[in-house]
This record gives structure tokens, sequence and C-alpha cells, in this order.
């Protein structure tokens, strides 16, 4: 999948966090130390990949795998902020071995995957860390309305993965590596054609190319570069051709990208957080045949999200902040949503005047159940969750007229003030889907506002995390 | 592309198997067929013994050959775990139902190993979920005994260490029945029980835990199958 990152501040967040939870609450006593500030030394990092055994013993001589097409000892490595000969203390090490569990869990390549903190027979002062797992269902399946999906993941054994998209509304194509040149680089590129003929408001036909290339510093931290080129045909004769005039637009951009997660795992609760976020500048180049002010045609852009979730299997408290920030008009392509954007929307009825501001703030709140866990036969996994939420949402848009636009668009708008509004939305949902080897979620949730308009929506997700 | 990895499912099932007839006194284990089975490791003695069972008018030859075919597709499920299936379903005698019906179980699991390596992982999911049912069916029918509790735990263990599908409440259930009785198993059983309470803690995450039932398995019966597998296990978590 291309890597999608957005940027966000989460020094102080973690700072913060990291004073709040101190030192991996919860975590077992440290084996055989009375300090438990004490440092240990990590002798040995041992990857038994189904029956293949891999010592990683020299921090810089990663093993070589068995045979290939088998998950590369670097490509499970690469999950890990922890190397051989690192000194740390025994409480640090389990929460980072805790942490590699997650992240191995959590990347669907693997079943089973086991990280432990084992005593050295040698020293009693090292540790032996041993991570063992089973190569998983690397392909995926999918689709949705009128298209399919098809992709595999830790293509090669070497964190790469493609999909491959086809229908009457999207076809095209993704490839990623996640462990470019074998070092902790992600390069990612997409090419993808989509339309709105099977029955959106604003009939077009769209292609984007996309191409980016991060850093990743630790494992759940990424740094990079995002490049990518939309265009736009949108067709004539629809109802908001006084904002979004019909003909070809070409919008190249440009942005630098941030994700970061960290994780304070407890006994009693739990807490992640997660942000993402992007800057960059866009020409907004419409329509492509006329002349173009390229100077006015330059538009900045940023967006980002924080979430924090802390509860555990049996209840969650999710709150999650967005905002977007955008100098100018963006072309239809390039401007926020929310209405339909997967886990940052406003959950109940939107006017389409109202839904794509120039700047907004966003959180979502979410009070979420414990999963009711049950087997389908063959092989789904399945999982049903009940969650309660609010959103609350300040926008503002600055450069288009909504009386521009007839009155169907301009259906349940919320009042506004020089082009200011609220946004809100209260209700429940249902998360349900299918964990591994299927690993496929969704969310359907039903929201009203205070005007009591309802929204009811069905979204391929299974929530912020 | 695997599911899983199938290879501890056939040791677990020959592990299980040797314990079938523990609880049978030694006087009686001489005369048990079933005994006789399970003290039987080679192919060739294993068919032979096929050969007379599937001749014999005996009311539980079904059973016995079953049990033979279950035993011979541990080394080889594509030639012999489709008829060890057939051959359990046709067993209608009473004296073994609930045995018969565990070793079904067993033996469409290691269908579903072939399966896997075909690369049909929906068929693979499919007999998995099959054979636990009958498994499950099994120990509802006559949960007291030890030896189809054995095989459903080794079957459920292997299959939680090595695919997303978690049986740890059958484990943990199984390995409740067997510790009441662990005063009357043998040194051999008693290892397999400790390697399978090793196994649950490694589970877990009970590292801790699960080394010290490793040495126990190996102080119980060091020569024993249960007791070389700990030391192999014992190996991989040590430097």
């Amino acid at each position: 999948m291309p890597f999608r990152g957005k940027i966000g501040g989460l020094v102080l967040l973690w700072l913060v966090a990291w004073a709040t939870f101190g030192q991996a609450p919860g975590q077992p006593a440290a084996i055989g130390s009375a300090d438990p500030a004490a440092k240990i030394n990590i002798s040995l990092v041992r990857f038994i990949i189904d029956d293949s055994v891999y010592n990683w013993r020299d921090p810089a001589a990663m093993p070589e795998r068995e045979a290939n097409g088998l998950s590369h000892p670097a490509m499970v490595a690469s999950f890990l902020d922890f190397r051989p000969g690192d000194q740390l203390a025994e409480a640090d090490l389990r929460r980072r071995a805790g942490a590699a569990e997650a992240r191995l869990a959590g990347s669907g390549c693997f079943y089973a995957p086991s990280v432990l903190v084992l005593p050295s027979n040698r020293d009693p002062q090292a540790r032996l860390v041993v991570i063992s797992l089973r190569e998983g269902f690397r392909w995926r399946f999918g689709g949705g309305n009128a298209f399919g999906l098809v992709g595999l993941d830790n293509f090669g054994g070497l964190r790469r993965s493609w999909r491959l998209y086809a229908g009457a509304n999207l076809a095209g194509a993704e490839y990623a590596d996640g462990l470019l040149f074998g070092l902790p680089l992600e390069a990612a590129g997409s090419a993808l054609y989509s339309n709105s003929l099977l029955g959106g408001l604003l009939p077009f036909h769209r292609f984007e190319a996309e191409a980016s290339l991060a850093w990743r510093p630790h494992p759940d931290w990424r740094l990079g570069i995002n490049l990518d080129a939309r265009y736009m045909d949108l067709l004539p004769d629809q109802p908001a051709a006084a904002w979004f005039p019909a003909g070809s637009w070409l919008s190249p951009g440009l942005a630098a990208t941030l994700a970061a997660r960290f994780r304070f795992p407890g006994q009693a609760f739990s807490l992640n957080l997660a942000g993402n976020g992007s800057a960059g500048l866009s020409l907004a180049a419409w329509p492509v045949a006329a002349e173009l002010d390229w100077l006015a045609a330059v538009q900045a852009q940023a967006s980002g999200r924080l979430a924090a979730i802390v509860g555990n299997e049996f209840f969650a408290l999710a709150l999650q902040a967005s905002a977007g920030w955008s100098a100018g008009s963006l072309p239809l392509n390039r401007r926020f949503d929310l209405a339909s954007t997967a886990d940052a929307a406003v959950r109940s009825a939107l006017s389409f005047s109202q839904a794509s501001p120039d700047r907004f703030l966003l959180a979502n709140i979410e009070l979420r159940g414990p999963a009711l866990r049950f087997f389908i036969p063959p092989f789904f996994n399945t999982y049903l969750k009940l969650f309660l939420f609010a959103d609350l949402a300040l926008a503002e848009r600055q450069t288009l007229d909504p009386a521009a636009l007839p009155e169907a668009l301009r259906l349940n708008a919320a009042p506004e003030t020089a082009g200011a509004y609220f946004l809100e939305a209260f209700g429940g949902g249902l998360r349900f889907g299918f964990d591994a080897p299927v690993n496929t979620h969704f969310t359907l949730h039903a929201g009203v506002n205070r005007s009591g308009v309802w929204g009811i929506g069905l979204v391929g997700s299974g929530g912020f995390d | 592309m695997k599911l899983t990895n199938f290879a501890g499912l056939a040791l677990a099932c020959l592990l299980a198997c040797n314990v079938a007839g523990l609880a049978a006194p030694a006087a009686a284990q001489a005369a048990d067929p079933v005994q006789a089975i399970q003290s039987a490791a080679d192919p060739a003695r294993l068919q032979s013994l096929l050969a007379a069972w599937q001749a014999s008018s005996d009311p539980d030859a079904a059973f016995y050959a079953g049990l033979i075919l279950h035993n011979l597709a541990i080394q080889d499920a594509a030639r012999w775990a489709e008829s060890a299936v057939a051959s359990l379903a046709a067993y209608r005698g009473g004296r073994y139902a609930a045995l018969a019906l565990a070793y079904r179980g067993s033996a469409v699991t290691l269908l579903a190993s072939v399966d896997n390596q075909r690369g049909n992982v929906v068929a693979a999911s499919s007999r998995l979920n099959s054979g636990f049912a009958l498994m499950d069916q099994a120990v509802l029918l006559d949960g007291q005994d030890l030896a189809i509790r054995f095989l459903r735990l080794e079957n459920g263990l292997a299959i939680s260490e090595t695919t997303p599908f978690s049986r740890q409440p059958a484990i943990t259930a199984d390995l409740q029945a067997i510790g009441l009785a662990e005063a009357s198993l043998d040194p051999a059983s008693r290892a397999l029980y400790y390697l399978a309470c090793a196994r649950l803690k490694l589970l877990q995450r009970q590292a801790a835990a699960a080394l010290a039932c490793l040495y126990r398995a190996i102080d119980c019966a060091p020569q024993s199958a249960a007791g070389r597998q700990a030391r192999q296990l014992l190996a991989r978590l040590e430097e």
C-alpha cells in the first residue's frame, strides 16, 4: 500500500504520556535482577520462522534465510526496536518485546507471533530474545461497489506488497517496498483510475499517480516525501458547475509526511497514541486548456490527525483530533472531505455545500465496547463490536459561495457566519469483520445532528487506532 | 502459501497415540489390540496388522483398522488419512465409540494438512474445523477417557501454536482433566502432560513457568518421546 503519512507533532504528547504511565506499567518483575533500572545486555535475538531457526548475534550481520520466498530475518527484524548488543533496562526490553509482538501481529503477515525475553544460561546479566512465528496467508482479496481487488503482502518474504484493482469505477495498481535496499526505507507507488459514473453527484473520470519515499528511524515512525499528480475530467451538466466547472484539471503536488505511534501497555489499561500528518504544495491547474496564472495556482495545504485510545478488551475510550488547512481554493480532487473520509468524518447527513471546507478542526470521540468473537466455517474469524460516538467539527469555507449552488446542494446546511460553521453528529455503530487470515473490516454507523437529520454510512475500515 | 505448518500436528498425534491404553492395567494391555497397534511404529508392521484387521469379522475391526490407518497417516497423510477417516466413520461398535470419534477427528485434521500442502487453504480450514468438532464430540461422549483428552490436547496445541485459530479454552479444560489424574499416569504420559503445560504457558507468554514445566517433563521421562521433544524445545529457548 502506498505510504500516506500526514503531519503531527507528537513529542509533547509522548512526554506527557511517558510521564503519566512511567516505564512499562504492569510489566512482570525482572528476571534475576534486583535493580529494575540495571542494564542488561541482549546477547542473542533468535528468529524461529516456521521450522527455520536463525540466530542474530552480531548486529551488523543479519543471518541469511534458508530459501528465497521465505520471510527474511531482516524483514522480521524491521518490526523490532532492539538488536543484539543493546544495553537496556529489563522492563524496557519487555515493553519493547510486547510492542514488537503487537507490530508483528498487526502486520497481518504472520500467524501466532510470539516475542519472549529469556535469561541467558551464559551470563546472568544477558538476555535472549526468542521471536517465533509462522508464515501467514499472504494473499489479499477484497473490493467495493463495482470493483474487486487482489493483492499480495510480504511478497518474496521481503516486506513488499502489491494490489491490483479492477472494476467499473476503480482500476489500477499499487506497489510498496518496506525494506528498500535492505534499509529502513519505504518506497511506494500507485496509479489508479476511478470515476463516479455509477451514481455520484458530480460525474467525473479521475487518474491519480503517486510516489512516496519514507525513512523509518523506528518501526513506529515514518518521515517522508510524497509526490503525486492528480488529473480529473469533470463532465458537463452537473449541479455544482458553479463551484467546479466542467473540464480537465491537472494538479501535481509535493508534500512532506510524518507518522508516529507510541504504545504504553498496562495490566488494567493500555494507551496507544498515533499521529500522522502532511504539509505540502500543489499546483491547482484547471481547466488544463486555459491559460494559467502559475503563481496564483500554487496552493499550500496541511493536515494531520492525532489519536489516543485508552482501554482494555472490555472497554475503550478513543479520541481523535484532526485538522486541515489550505491556503486558497483547491480543485475538487484536493479538497478536504468531512463527509466520507474513512475514520475522520462527521457521521450525520452533511450538506454538499459544507462537506469540503478550506479549513477545519474535527474531534471524533468513541466509547467502544467489547468484541463478540465467533467462528464462521470455513475460516472466518468474525467479530462484532458496538460503539457510541460524538463528532464535532468547526469548519470554514473561504473561497466558494454557497449561494451559487442550487437549493438541493444546500439542503441540511448548518447556520454559517462569514463562511464558518459548526457540524456535529451523535450516534452509534457496529464494527464487524474478519480477522486473520481474511483481514477485512467494516464500520456501519448512524448519526444525527442537532437539527434531527440522520445519516447512515458503511465504510471499509475498522476504525482509527 | 501456508495456512499453517502441520508438522507439529503429526508429532502431536503420534505422542498422543502412545497414551491410548495408558489407563489399562499391564496384564490387560498385553491382550489389548489398541495397545498392540500403538506399540507398532514400523510402517510394515502396521500394514500387516491392517491387513489382518481388514480381513477380520471382529465387531471392532473397523476401529482397529482405522486406528492403524490413522497412525500410518501420521507418517504419510496424503496416502492414508482419507482411508483412516472412512474406516473410523464406518465403525458402528459401542466399545470404542468415543475413541473412534476422536481419532476420526484427528485423521480429518491430518487431511487438512494435505489440503494445506496442496495450497487449498479454504478446504484445509474447513477440515480443521470439522476435525475439532469431532474431537469435541468425543470429549462430550467420554470426558474421562484420557486418551481422548490427550489427542484433543495435542491437536489443539499444534493448531494454536501455528495458526490464528486459538483452542486455548479446550486446551485448558483438557489439561485440568488430565491433571486430576496425574498420579495415575505413567512417567512417559506425565512427561507428555508437562510438555503440554509448557506449550500452553508459552502461548500465554509465561516464559518462566514454561521453562519449569519443560524441566519437569524431562525429569519425568528423559528418554520418552515427550522428554526428547521437551529437550528440543528447551534448546530453542536457551542460548
